[in-house]
């Protein structure tokens, strides 16, 4: 049972709606049962209170979604929202989730006090199915990494233990299956656990872990407990603020700055029609065995709800990429036996370029994204 | 009983090298503009220089080939009060014939040809340039070695001519094209000497520099064209699609105008018209016929001579597979397909001038803004 001076669901929905005392709120929230504090990060190119509301009367059937209608306006919003799934048992989930809007350029905080299986069968489908006006942003190892850092330069006194990890490991050359999917129960610091996964060729999904501290030579829970996702969503048990400043405004701030550093490259009479090429740049000479150009045309003719038609395969490699959610196009090219070059075609959504360049980070490996010079 | 002969199968590997074919000769193309527009001393590319791929030269009655008549060299490039013609050639047949009939069809190059960028369109002398394969250049050197030692000595030339050969190579770090000199000399002793030498051009200069380049002056397997206005243009006239209709499933109907396709593929992936003599690339034939072939493919329908819907649709696989796989199932229709290849006659040019071969490509505006070293 909650105390006096805690939060329940109820009353985070039903107080003031502006950012701080929402954040104070959450902050001495009490959760019930199975309910989490589960925020996912979401870059939406129109304002998306307003693409929201579009989007009541254009869900699928399955899909109810429904604003929270308050007697005045107000910055933070609630919605709700009902899924059904399931091809032979018939179910449904049914969520609220605030909408905190545009808090660094065009990302916002979508929060909701659930359990696990609102975000997975409610939440995470309707963003998939919001796409590409909704986009998620996608973040490297050593950035998930950093957020676990800054978690521990925050509170010093406390320590990250990995508890749980997703991951996929890629396997070797003449296994059938390309990657092992695995999730992990540990217990390991945060530092070692990287460490390690960079040496097997292990990139994690998802990290859960638990914050602790060292009492009479021994180390007691502090019952707060996390997870953080490379695909922006971030989960806690409590210490809200904490995630919010070591974690939330970081995965902002980057993925602001990658959604904007691959905006404007469709070409067009403006830029007279001259492509704007990113690249992947590797730190070693990847490309220069001929078995890894193979094995990135295999990566990307895995692209999910997309094509790759492929125009040269060796030595060099050169295919074109369609995503068929939006249409945009793009070339890849290796040229260098460093690089992939990306070259957007006519119409190229960042949103496009991100989903590309995330499966060749996530199925291939991650580089160093930029702008690509000769 | 004799059993029936079985249906061929289609084989993507003939329409993958067909493209692939196509695509070095556009690296040729290219690679050969960006020797011919280095300045060695300086070692830039010089912003004076003026090039044009597929320009519409005018023989002089003189010629020996054709006479007072519109030619299209692949390419044209004058560079310091001097030019050079070029003809590239993709061909990789072994047939002696083939080459000595090309040889001879250059000879029409070796002629006081008019359209240079100067006020008289003329310039004093100009060099012949053949690029051929890399595989092939040998037997065409042999067969010019031979005629220069025949008496008949029917294919002879005036001018400086070389034969140049391209070919691709992986270097230690990126992929080149190569370029070198195999038989003849240029005027500009210092190119010839290092073109004898070889010159290898980083491909992804030559994507810096000239853009995403995927046409040269003559018609790319249809395979090619399809792919790319399927992927690149056609999603362009789409914008936003309505999420509601899924992912994948449904058709789009998009109307598309030839003029307009042929505009967003010139200006992307081909060469713009500079002045008179400079032509289409791609033409605009070249992109009807595609559309005609959508036509037969039940993937578009017309709606008059220039305006075509295209029920777009997400395809599955590779789509330059796809689209080879089309032709070949469709090919008896095809066949009876007879859309005209020519192009109307230069505008300003009073009646069309009688026309030798079909005009092929337009000219390229010098990107000197851009201009960076790139050897």
């Amino acid at each position: 049972m909650p105390t006096l001076f805690e939060e329940t669901k109820f009353s985070v929905f039903a107080g003031g709606k502006d950012l701080p005392a929402l954040l104070n709120r959450l902050e001495r929230v009490f959760l019930d049962g199975k309910q989490q504090i589960q925020v996912v990060v979401v870059a939406s190119k129109r304002p998306i209170l307003q693409a929201l509301r579009e989007m009541e009367a254009l869900t699928p059937a399955k899909i109810t979604l429904k604003e929270h209608v308050e007697d005045s306006p107000t910055s933070v919003v609630a919605f709700s929202l009902k899924r059904r799934y399931g091809v032979k048992e018939k179910k449904s989930v049914t969520g609220d989730f605030l909408v905190i809007p545009e808090l660094r350029g065009s990302m916002s905080l979508l929060v909701c006090l659930e359990p696990l299986v609102f975000w997975h069968e409610g939440l995470s489908p309707f963003l998939d199915w919001a796409y590409p006006r909704f986009v998620t942003p996608f973040f490297t190892q050593a950035e998930l990494h950093q957020f676990v850092r800054n978690i521990h330069n925050a509170l010093p006194t406390h320590r990250v233990r990995i508890r749980r990890t997703s991951s996929r490991e890629r396997l070797k050359a003449d296994a059938r299956k390309k990657f092992k999917s695995q999730v992990e129960w540990t217990d390991i610091d945060a530092d070692s656990l990287f460490r390690e996964a960079a040496a097997r060729n292990t990139f994690f999904r998802s990290i859960s872990f638990e914050l602790v501290f060292p009492k009479d030579e021994k180390i007691v829970s502090d019952e707060t407990f996390g997870t953080i996702s490379k695909y922006g969503y971030v989960s806690c048990t409590s210490r809200f603020d904490l995630f919010y400043r070591t974690i939330l405004q970081p995965m902002m701030e980057y993925g602001e700055d990658r959604l904007r550093f691959l905006q404007g490259r469709t070409r067009n009479e403006t830029t007279n029609f001259i492509p704007k090429p990113v690249k992947i740049e590797y730190d070693s000479e990847v490309f220069s065995n001929v078995q890894q150009i193979a094995r990135l045309l295999e990566t990307l003719k895995r692209f999910k709800h997309g094509s790759c038609s492929v125009l040269h395969g060796n030595p060099y490699l050169h295919v074109s990429m369609l995503d068929n959610y939006d249409y945009s196009a793009a070339d890849v090219w290796v040229l260098n036996r460093n690089e992939v070059l990306i070259v957007p075609q006519i119409r190229t959504s960042e949103a496009a370029l991100k989903r590309i360049i995330s499966h060749i980070f996530e199925n291939f490996r991650e580089g160093i994204l930029g702008e690509a010079r000769v | 009983m004799a059993r029936p002969a079985s249906k061929p199968k289609y084989d993507h590997t003939i329409t993958r090298e067909d493209c692939d074919n196509y695509y070095n000769t556009v690296l040729a193309a290219l690679a050969l503009i960006n020797v011919l527009r280095w300045d060695e001393p300086g070692r830039k590319l010089d912003p004076d220089a003026r090039f044009g791929v597929g320009r519409r030269m005018t023989t002089s009655e003189k010629n020996v080939v054709s006479a007072s008549t519109v030619i299209t060299p692949d390419v044209v490039l004058q560079r310091a009060g001097k030019g050079v013609v070029g003809e590239i050639t993709n061909s990789l047949t072994e047939n002696d014939e083939y080459w000595a009939e090309k040889l001879q069809q250059v000879c029409k190059y070796d002629d006081s040809l008019l359209g240079w960028w100067t006020k008289d369109e003329k310039l004093p002398t100009h060099d012949v340039v053949l690029v051929v394969p890399h595989s092939r250049v040998v037997r065409v050197t042999d067969i010019l070695a031979k005629e220069k030692s025949d008496e008949k000595d029917t294919i002879k030339f005036n001018r400086h001519v070389a034969v140049i050969s391209f070919h691709r190579h992986s270097g230690a770090a990126k992929e080149y094209v190569d370029l070198m000199k195999f038989f003849g000399d240029l005027s500009d002793a210092d190119l010839s000497e290092r073109l004898r030498h070889g010159i290898p051009v980083a491909q992804n200069i030559l994507l810096k520099v000239y853009g995403d380049r995927k046409f040269v002056d003559f018609p790319p397997p249809m395979a090619y064209v399809l792919q790319i206005m399927w992927d690149a243009v056609f999603p362009s006239y789409i914008g936003e699609l309505p999420i509601a209709d899924g992912a994948n499933k449904g058709r789009t109907p998009v109307k598309v105008d030839l003029d307009r396709i042929c505009e967003d593929l010139q200006n992307n992936f081909g060469f713009q018209v500079d002045d008179a003599r400079g032509t289409e690339v791609p033409a605009k034939a070249w992109i009807k016929k595609a559309l005609e072939h959508l036509v037969i493919f039940g993937m578009a329908s017309r709606i008059d001579d220039k305006t075509y819907e295209v029920q777009y649709r997400a395809l599955k696989g590779d789509h330059v597979e796809y689209f080879g796989g089309q032709v070949f199932k469709h090919k008896g229709k095809l066949d009876l397909l007879g859309t005209p290849l020519l192009q109307p006659p230069l505008p300003g040019f009073g009646p069309p001038l009688p026309v030798s071969s079909p005009p092929k490509s337009p000219t390229i505006v010098p990107d000197t803004a851009k201009a960076t070293p790139a050897e």
